[in-house]
């Protein structure tokens, strides 16, 4: 593994199907891997975005990788009855709901939190909205595979930096022009990758 | 300008990986990074309990392997918990063991860090190491780690996650175990930790032993670590892992870890029979209280599988120390080591037969046949092989799976050795256990050994040829049931060529196998091969004379006959009927038998529509019946339903109420669903 600018982005070679059905043989720690590794970060983030500690989410996340595992084995996921994205939702929130309920409340945005449980909508949103910033994120990690670093090291400065473009072709030794043209490549590139990407996210 | 779209998508990006600093699941410092004053030099991997990293130590200036431990979320009385085993951890020193170095905590972004330096090590996987080497150099290193974990052991640390995966061998072929104490280091209450656990090491709970698996941490201790020593011996050995534990879920997993023993593995890797499958499956077994005491008295019993000293593994049986004697001394005891196996064989079919009544006959049968090989010394060597079969209790390492499994090793070990110098030897051994085997449900094998013993005893001059009939007639029994019908025919048709030579019982038994295969054939529908079949069954029968064989050769025709009307050659099988029929009457008196072949031969006129001596026929079959059976029994009623079916077909229409009313008793005796039944009703509502 290299060091990559955006670690801790599988790439995305596999299925989740395939990756499931690697977990239905308890001896396959590759398949246990490989999906850990693609949805722990968002897990996470879903968990941090609803109000745990660093490490509260990540004992969020752990919980909620081992219901998963367990139901799976256990054969409670069936395939027609909905995409991954729908099971996996509902296991976390239902982990969600646990840890928000089993720790002190700490704050107004955690009471919060509690409050607005009964109705599902905020987990969904939330979720939803994570879960395509998992996908766009998995797009980006394939397209840093393909492109110059150069030209992807440009598109995190400007974009995750928020730095300006003339400090970026500054620090970086090419035009402006260069810049733009790496971000504007980049999004494009998103974009053409986004559907399958999404198909077997 | 860009489009509206590129826009959007351009904050979504945005929004993707400003969260990307915060959202480290683990703290991965880039190459070059100093972390703990190490200077970071790449990842070595990655696994449940933390991150690997390759690094730089100034002082004393080394490489070593820093390991982040992940932090658990109470982290108070974890990092007080950290402390305390990181100290532990430091006093194991051994050349088997990586050494921690050093141990603490930093502050990193996400809270206190706990981390480990280790030494680094430099090697090959255990397993990849392991299959290139001999079985005795496995059993070396396997002896190498177990010091190790007694090391361990002695300082008070369980390693409680020992797999091939911890274990590297070094370029001087050092085994080094690598992770110790650290599944502790991350416990944080009891409750959550199995549950962690449970989820981050999914792919090593086959080499958790089940107490691990069972909630109680106390249950947990050093002979949880002796369970995973076996589970890595036996992988070592054979290549596979004692059970197979694809697609379990967690709760099944515990209950076969608990329940079943794993396939012995003498018989999933042939040079691993004798000693080191006993050692092997000792520090397996479920019951961590029969397992060895500690890893130090399992690695000095597979020593004494190297020096080929008695292991304790294994009781010190006689049957045991024969065995010795008999390595030590192969030529003298060879044959009587053979015949003491072959006798030993006979005690367990014996056993078996006990609780199976109608294998009684084969059991004198096989006495008999043992007859002129038992002398006197003999005898005495059943009694106390008799003795350790019963003796094998389930207490015993290795006990439970005595019954059948060891029995049958044993003697593979004999079959395999330079024990047996005639194929006449070999081949009676096989013999036996293939019939063992047979009586067990497990045909296959039965056959193949078997098919073996055909074969050699084909090769063999003298006397033991005269077993080969026998042998044949067995292996017909495997056939059929194995559905190989063509096959069992084979044996039959060689069989009776040759059952001139077998004393009455044996022509009896040949005779007795065509009959099942004919029987078979005509279940199957195949009603040519069925009539051959009896045609050859009768022929056999009548071979075997004597009183058995006349009547079974009478029962045989009478069948022909019956299938022979069913099968529309209505003429030749009233011949037939005419034929056999006095001598049944004459040796069937009052019998069932007498009632079926009446029933059978009503048919006949059935068919001819002489629908009063077809009446004639089943009213005394009936009468028969009520006699034997009883009016309400089912056969007795079914009897009366063709009986008023006749009637009915006669002209007499009360006969209908009557056929219902006895279809009604018949259902009741038989259920509902009975094949015969079923027919029965069929009958009426064609009569309709």
């Amino acid at each position: 593994m290299g060091s990559h600018i955006l670690a801790g982005v599988t790439l995305i070679t596999a299925t989740s199907d395939s990756l499931l059905a690697g977990l239905s043989d308890t001896s396959d720690q590759t398949a246990w891997q490989a999906y850990v590794e693609r949805y722990r970060p968002l897990l996470w983030r879903y968990g941090r975005r609803f109000g745990l500690g660093a490490a509260e989410a990540e004992d969020f996340c752990q919980d909620t990788l081992l219901a998963f595992a367990e139901g799976y084995r256990a054969g409670r996921y069936d395939r027609a009855r909905g995409r991954l994205r729908s099971w996996l939702f509902g296991i976390a929130r239902n982990v969600a709901l646990k840890h928000l309920q089993r720790t002190p409340l700490e704050g107004a945005e955690r009471s919060r939190w509690l409050e607005r449980a009964a109705g599902e909508d905020p987990f969904a949103a939330l979720w939803e909205k994570e879960w395509r910033l998992a996908v766009l994120r998995a797009c980006l990690g394939e397209i840093e595979r393909e492109v110059e670093p150069q030209t992807f090291r440009a598109f995190c400065l400007f974009a995750r930096e928020g730095r300006a473009a003339a400090e970026v072709a500054a620090e970086l030794d090419m035009t402006e022009n260069a810049v733009f043209c790496a971000r504007q490549r980049i999004v494009r590139r998103v974009r053409e990758l986004l559907p399958s990407v999404e198909a077997v996210f | 300008m860009e489009p509206d779209g590129d826009q959007a998508l351009w904050r979504e990006l945005v929004e993707a990986m400003e969260f990307e600093e915060a959202a480290p699941g683990w703290l991965r410092p880039e190459p070059g990074a100093l972390v703990a004053g190490l200077r970071i030099l790449g990842p070595l991997g990655e696994g449940g309990m933390g991150v690997v990293f390759e690094a730089e130590q100034q002082n004393p200036r080394r490489r070593v392997a820093l390991k982040i431990i992940r932090p658990g979320s109470s982290s108070r009385r974890l990092l007080q918990r950290f402390e305390l085993e990181a100290k532990v951890l430091a006093r194991l020193q051994h050349p088997g063991i990586a050494q921690v170095f050093e141990s603490g905590t930093f502050e990193s972004a996400v809270g206190p860090q706990p981390y480990l330096v280790l030494e680094l090590v430099e090697g090959t996987p255990f397993l990849e190491h392991a299959a290139a080497l001999d079985v005795g150099r496995r059993l070396r290193l396997l002896i190498a780690v177990a010091e190790a974990v007694q090391h361990a052991h002695e300082k008070g640390v369980v390693h409680r996650d020992l797999k091939p995966a911890n274990i590297l061998v070094d370029e001087r072929g050092q085994p080094k175990v690598l992770d110790f104490g650290v599944a502790r280091l991350t416990d944080d209450d009891d409750e959550r930790t199995l549950m962690t656990r449970a989820g981050q090491v999914v792919g090593t709970l086959a080499y958790m032993a089940p107490e691990q698996l069972g909630g109680d941490p106390a249950e947990v201790d050093v002979r949880s670590d002796v369970y995973a020593l076996g589970v890595i011996a036996y992988e070592t050995l054979c290549g596979v892992r004692p059970h197979d534990l694809g697609g379990k879920s967690l709760s099944e997993v515990s209950r076969l870890l608990a329940e079943a023993d794993p396939a012995w593995l003498g018989r999933v890797a042939p040079p691993c029979r004798g000693d080191v499958s006993a050692v092997v499956h000792k520090a397996l077994a479920a019951d961590k209280a029969r397992r060895y005491p500690s890893a130090a008295a399992f690695a000095a019993d597979l020593g004494r599988v190297i020096a080929k000293q008695p292991v304790e593994a294994r009781r010190p049986t006689a049957w045991y120390q024969l065995q010795r004697l008999a390595s030590r001394h192969r030529a003298a005891v060879a044959g009587a080591v053979a015949v003491v196996l072959v006798l030993a064989a006979g005690v367990v079919a014996t056993s078996w037969q006990a609780f199976r009544a109608r294998r009684a006959e084969q059991a004198a049968l096989l006495q008999k046949q043992q007859a002129e090989e038992e002398a006197r010394g003999a005898r005495a060597a059943r009694d106390f092989l008799q003795e350790i079969l019963i003796q094998a209790s389930p207490a015993e390492p290795g006990g439970a799976v005595l019954t059948l499994d060891r029995v049958v090793e044993i003697a593979f070990e004999r079959l395999d050795s330079a024990l047996f110098e005639s194929p006449a030897v070999e081949g009676a051994v096989r013999h036996t256990l293939g019939r063992i085997l047979i009586g067990f449900g497990r045909f296959s094998e039965g056959r193949d050994h078997l098919l073996r013993t055909v074969e050699l005893l084909q090769r063999s001059t003298g006397s033991s040829r005269d077993q080969l009939p026998w042998a044949l007639v067995h292996l017909a029994e495997a056939h059929l049931k194995l559905g190989e019908a063509d096959e069992a025919e084979r044996c039959i048709e060689r069989a009776l060529g040759l059952s001139e030579s077998l004393p009455g019982e044996g022509r009896l038994l040949v005779a007795t196998a065509a009959n099942s295969l004919a029987l078979a054939r005509f279940r199957a529908g195949l009603l040519d091969e069925a009539e051959a079949g009896f045609r050859r069954a009768i022929r056999a029968y009548e071979l075997a004379g004597g009183e058995a064989g006349a009547v079974n050769a009478a029962i045989c025709r009478a069948n022909l006959a019956g299938m022979l009307v069913r099968s529309g050659s209505v003429d030749e099988g009233e011949r037939l009927f005419g034929e056999v029929l006095p001598e049944l009457r004459r040796r069937f008196e009052g019998s069932v038998v007498l009632a079926s072949a009446l029933a059978n031969r009503a048919r006949v006129f059935e068919a001819r529509e002489e629908w009063e001596r077809a009446r004639r026929l089943l009213r005394e079959a009936h009468d028969i019946q009520v006699a034997a059976r009883g009016e309400a029994s089912g056969p007795a009623a079914l009897c009366a339903v063709r009986l008023a079916w006749v009637e009915l077909r006669a002209g007499d229409s009360s006969a209908r109420a009557r056929a219902e009313a006895q279809l009604a008793v018949a259902a009741r005796a038989l259920g509902d669903g009975h094949p015969e039944v079923q027919q029965a009703r069929l009958l009426l509502d064609e009569a309709r």
